[in-house]
């Protein structure tokens, strides 16, 4: 295929402003699948995904299309997320791409996460094209979407298709001006290769499956290829493109295309995304330019609730982490949980994503922490920390002062909950900067906002003060001073290391409280009484008490009923054995993460 | 072990109306399949021909709706293929609803010298809404009819725990039923909404049928100590009585000493292994001999319910019968659990007999599930 005749893109977008329905018209329209294949959001095929309506992962697709000058063309659709968390995957996608389709509702408008993808987007260089989605609304107001897209990001939307990708309207123009706006890709096909890694995953007969975007140059089935990062060097396999059903093997793959690549990599840490492969026989003298690289901002511990299940999880991590190199982990000991692993994660959702489907896809059942931001310690010596758990924290006594993240936080929303909006950011110990009219009714706020504030239950409130309607972006600003306590919860008395967490001090009441009440709905009532408390240092802030069991017992027992009445008494020994012993308290494993959801 | 002594459980499957709580197996009493149950009841007592029997019990379903007729029939059997000791004990559930002085005074002359009348409360409001057929008069009138027929041994079932039931209409009960003069023997059950009955329907339909947790557990202190005052002592969990009238009966089964069970859903248990019949009547009367399930009891199995079955009773359990039928060691078999309970004062030990303190009665089962 003539380079001219590549087009490498993707669709950027706010959630549920219709990206993963645009995908699969393209796909029905090109005849890439047919109505039969056709299930709907095709791309989206992780179950997790389907059920939450969003794209986590980043998928690639091939398309031919036979435009109406008569040529054909190849478009490699690469798919990306739509939620504030997976910027580090957006970027990852754009990277491979010359260009991207910007959907926007055309009855919501601009939102937070349109102008952070649209960001990112121009920092990669791409063209974009506009697309003004869901025309078809009662509610849509095409005109004034473009108007606003105009004004906001500045890009010219005289020539945007009006689509309803649900109902099929005006595809057609969406596939023919990507042909004029989008560049085809450049590269020499003779050069020394360079191919960009841009998604992986394991297969369990094949190997590591390596997505690729050539750069510079040509690679061959047969090669002997070196990854440029790690220096593993192994000899391709199979080379293909991407089909949306199937693979489809080719012989060789140049400048310009996408496809992917088998070479029996059995070492998931052989191949980075990110990395750049090069042949031995003829090698690249610099890798590609990396991508930007991503910090963790969230960790918490992760721990298999049968401790025999250690390897297990261990293994499940590593093939997460595969393609998604945003996750970290590494073992971790708790007096509570016994061994598990401190993760990393982008934001609180990638978070509970990864607990899916480690639970989901590894049959894995899990017991997590509270989720924790990495605080700077200053200690008294000089010696400086970086603390993600709440359980390396020093003594007190040996800290000079601690830091905290501190995040600009962009909120978009109808300017009728804007009072609510600063009063949950205020609440959360947040400082307002400013306040720009998007257009009459629409508003955008910008706050800083500490990350601890953000990490546990922000999201959800906001959409609870907005009903629905207000987005949110953020991005790490600083480290500030900050006023910071360890509050620990104790068990009849002994503190439980897995429920402790850094918060403010002005927090540390209300929070304690609210923990003290959550574990006490949390832990069934046992064969004694239970006091539970809240303390920062040896102070007791907040007490609640478990009182003690007083019905447990058969009142029936008699001859026949026996096995069955034995059952009970199983099923019961069961649901123990599924409990943590922390001293003699026994304690679900949805306490660790019920007290996390600490609603208003 | 050919002179061990059997208890005999018939299960009598019929009612006029099932109860709203129970999930005894029984259909709906028609005439004419009375005759032909009687007849495979005494078709599958052949094969223990000659076993001695020194407890016989008859319950339900209500086996106070058999016909005087099938009695009759169901007691010349019994005395012809079972070797049935001197002074057994012979008990018949009976509902207040279905008998007359002339029945009793039949059921005394068979033979029968204990009755479990099903009285469960004296509140009329109460009974209606366990679904019961009779009044508390017709209970209070059955049995001082009874005793003037000469039935010495009298026990009356209780139930308690039911929501909006009050601790004072069941201390009206117990006081009403005391007071008469003429029970030996008292059982409490708490209500349990079990699946199938019509309670569970409701209760799973979001009413609430049963009293919360606490509310039953203070109404079980009540009951202890208020039959208590009449001379009615706890020896199990949920079974109260004058001083030698245990049911013996069912002192086997806490025992775990061997039981015949006869009749469509009866279980069986001797010599380690457990079985049971069909629930089906047609497919019991049409081979009243068949085993629907057996159960081979392991050691551990029967060390675990000798001791779940054993720490129901008041006085527990003997460290010696233990040794005798295990040839080991409580305390070795079961080490951890007994010295958590025994440090925590959950479980007693005392002359040589390990039991449940007072406390642990009614949490029985967080403590008997770790023996298991």
């Amino acid at each position: 295929m003539k380079q001219e005749n590549i087009r490498n893109f993707s669709i950027i977008a706010h959630i549920d402003h219709g990206k993963s329905t645009l995908a699969d018209r393209l796909l029905e329209q090109t005849g890439e699948v047919t109505k039969r294949e056709m299930e709907e959001q095709l791309l989206d095929n992780m179950e997790l995904e389907r059920e939450r309506g969003i794209t986590i992962k980043a998928r690639a697709v091939r398309i031919v299309y036979k435009a109406k000058n008569g040529e054909e063309y190849v478009y490699n659709l690469i798919d990306t997320p739509g939620h504030v968390d997976f910027n580090y995957e957006v970027s990852r996608s754009l990277a491979a791409c010359e260009g991207a389709l910007l959907v926007v509702d055309a009855s919501q408008g601009i939102e937070a996460q349109t102008l952070a993808n649209t960001y990112l987007a121009l920092e990669h260089d791409l063209e974009i094209l506009p697309v003004i989605n869901k025309i078809d609304l009662p509610s849509a107001q095409p005109d004034m979407v473009k108007e606003e897209i105009e004004n906001v990001i500045g890009l010219d939307c005289s020539e945007a298709p009006l689509i309803s990708a649900k109902n099929g309207i005006n595809i057609e123009d969406v596939l023919e001006q990507i042909i004029n706006v989008i560049p085809p890709p450049e590269g020499d096909p003779n050069a020394p290769l360079k191919a960009l890694i841009f998604d992986s995953y394991y297969d369990s007969y094949r190997g590591v499956i390596v997505y690729i975007r050539i750069k510079e140059g040509t690679v061959k089935v047969g090669d002997e290829i070196r990854m440029m990062a790690t220096g593993a060097v192994f000899r391709v396999v199979e080379l293909g493109y991407l089909g949306s059903i199937s693979m489809k093997p080719t012989n060789e793959l140049s400048a310009g295309e996408v496809g992917y690549l088998t070479a029996s990599i059995k070492d998931v840490h052989d191949t980075r995304v990110g990395d750049t492969i090069t042949t031995t026989a003829n090698p690249a003298s610099e890798p590609l330019e990396g991508y930007k690289q991503v910090n963790p901002m969230v960790f918490c511990g992760i721990y298999p609730a049968d401790g025999a299940k250690y390897d297990d999880l261990r293994d499940a991590l590593a093939k997460l982490q595969l393609n998604d190199a945003a996750l970290l982990f590494e073992p971790e000991t708790s007096v509570a949980l016994g061994f598990g692993f401190r993760c990393g994660f982008l934001g609180l959702l990638h978070m509970e994503i990864i607990q899916e489907r480690l639970e989901r896809e590894y049959m894995l059942d899990l017991v997590t922490t509270a989720p924790s931001v990495v605080y700077h310690v200053v200690k008294l010596n000089g010696e400086t920390l970086q603390i993600d758990n709440p359980t390396n924290l020093p003594p007190a006594a040996e800290i000079d002062y601690m830091e905290e993240p501190i995040v600009d936080a962009v909120i978009m929303s109808p300017n009728d909950y804007v009072g609510n909006i600063m009063e949950l950011c205020q609440d959360r110990r947040g400082v307002y900067k400013h306040m720009e009219y998007l257009d009459k009714t629409r508003v955008q706020i910008h706050y800083e906002l500490p990350l601890n504030e953000i990490i546990y239950d922000f999201f959800d409130a906001l959409k609870s003060r907005t009903k629905g309607y207000a987005s949110f972006d953020y991005s790490l600003k600083e480290y500030r001073r900050s006023d910071l306590v360890k509050l620990d919860m104790l068990l009849n008395g002994e503190a439980v290391d897995a429920l402790s967490f850094i918060v403010h001090k002005d927090k540390a009441y209300p929070r304690g409280r609210k923990m003290a009440e959550k574990l006490k709905e949390a832990i069934p009532r046992q064969l004694f009484e239970i006091p539970i408390q809240a303390s920062v240092g040896n102070k007791v802030i907040a007490r609640e008490t478990v009182k003690a069991l007083r019905k447990d017992v058969l009142a029936k027992c008699y001859g026949g009923d026996i096995t069955r009445k034995k059952k009970l008494l199983e099923k019961q020994k069961e649901g123990k054995k599924r409990m943590r012993q922390i001293g003699t308290v026994e304690v679900p494993q949805e306490a660790f993460m019920s007290v996390l959801k600490l609603d208003e | 072990m050919n002179n061990q002594l059997f208890g005999v459980y018939l299960h009598i499957p019929f009612c006029l109306r099932k109860c709203y709580y129970c999930d005894f197996v029984s259909y709906p009493a028609k005439r004419n399949q009375e005759g032909e149950y009687i007849k495979a009841l005494i078709c599958e007592m052949k094969q223990y021909h000659g076993k001695r029997v020194d407890t016989v019990y008859l319950g339900g379903g209500t086996p106070s709706l058999l016909c005087e007729e099938s009695l009759e029939k169901l007691f010349s059997a019994l005395s012809s293929e079972f070797d049935i000791a001197d002074g057994a004990e012979i008990t018949m559930e009976v509902n207040p609803a279905t008998v007359d002085r002339d029945k009793l005074a039949f059921c005394r002359r068979l033979g029968i010298n204990r009755l479990s009348i099903g009285v469960q409360s004296l509140s009329q409001a109460e009974l209606d809404q366990l679904g019961r057929l009779h009044s508390p008069e017709e209970a209070v009138s059955v049995i001082k009819m009874a005793k003037s027929e000469g039935f010495y041994n009298l026990s009356a079932d209780i139930i308690y725990g039911a929501a909006g039931q009050s601790r004072e209409s069941l201390l009206y009960t117990v006081s009403g039923l005391c007071s008469l003069n003429a029970l030996t023997h008292i059982s409490c059950y708490a209500l349990r909404c079990e699946e199938g009955t019509v309670f569970g329907t409701r209760q799973k339909a979001g009413e609430q049928i049963e009293a919360d947790g606490d509310e039953c557990a203070d109404q079980y202190q009540l009951l202890c100590s208020a039959l208590a005052q009449f001379g009615l002592e706890r020896y199990e969990i949920s079974n109260f009585c004058k001083k030698g009238f245990s049911s013996r009966h069912n002192m086997k089964y806490w025992n775990c000493d061997p039981y015949i069970g006869l009749g469509a859903a009866a279980h069986s248990c001797m010599d380690g292994r457990r079985f049971y019949h069909t629930a089906s009547l047609e497919d019991y009367m049409g081979n009243p001999e068949r085993v629907e399930v057996e159960e081979t009891l392991t050691d551990w199995d029967r060390k675990a319910e000798f001791v779940i079955m054993g720490l129901r009773l008041q006085d527990g359990f003997s460290e010696k019968e233990y040794e005798r039928r295990f040839g080991s060691s409580f305390a070795e078999d079961f080490p951890s659990q007994t010295e958590r309970f025994e440090k925590n004062g959950l479980l007693l030990h005392r002359h040589g007999r390990y039991s449940l303190a007072d406390s642990s009665m009614f949490i029985s089962n967080s403590i008997l599930c770790e023996f298991i």
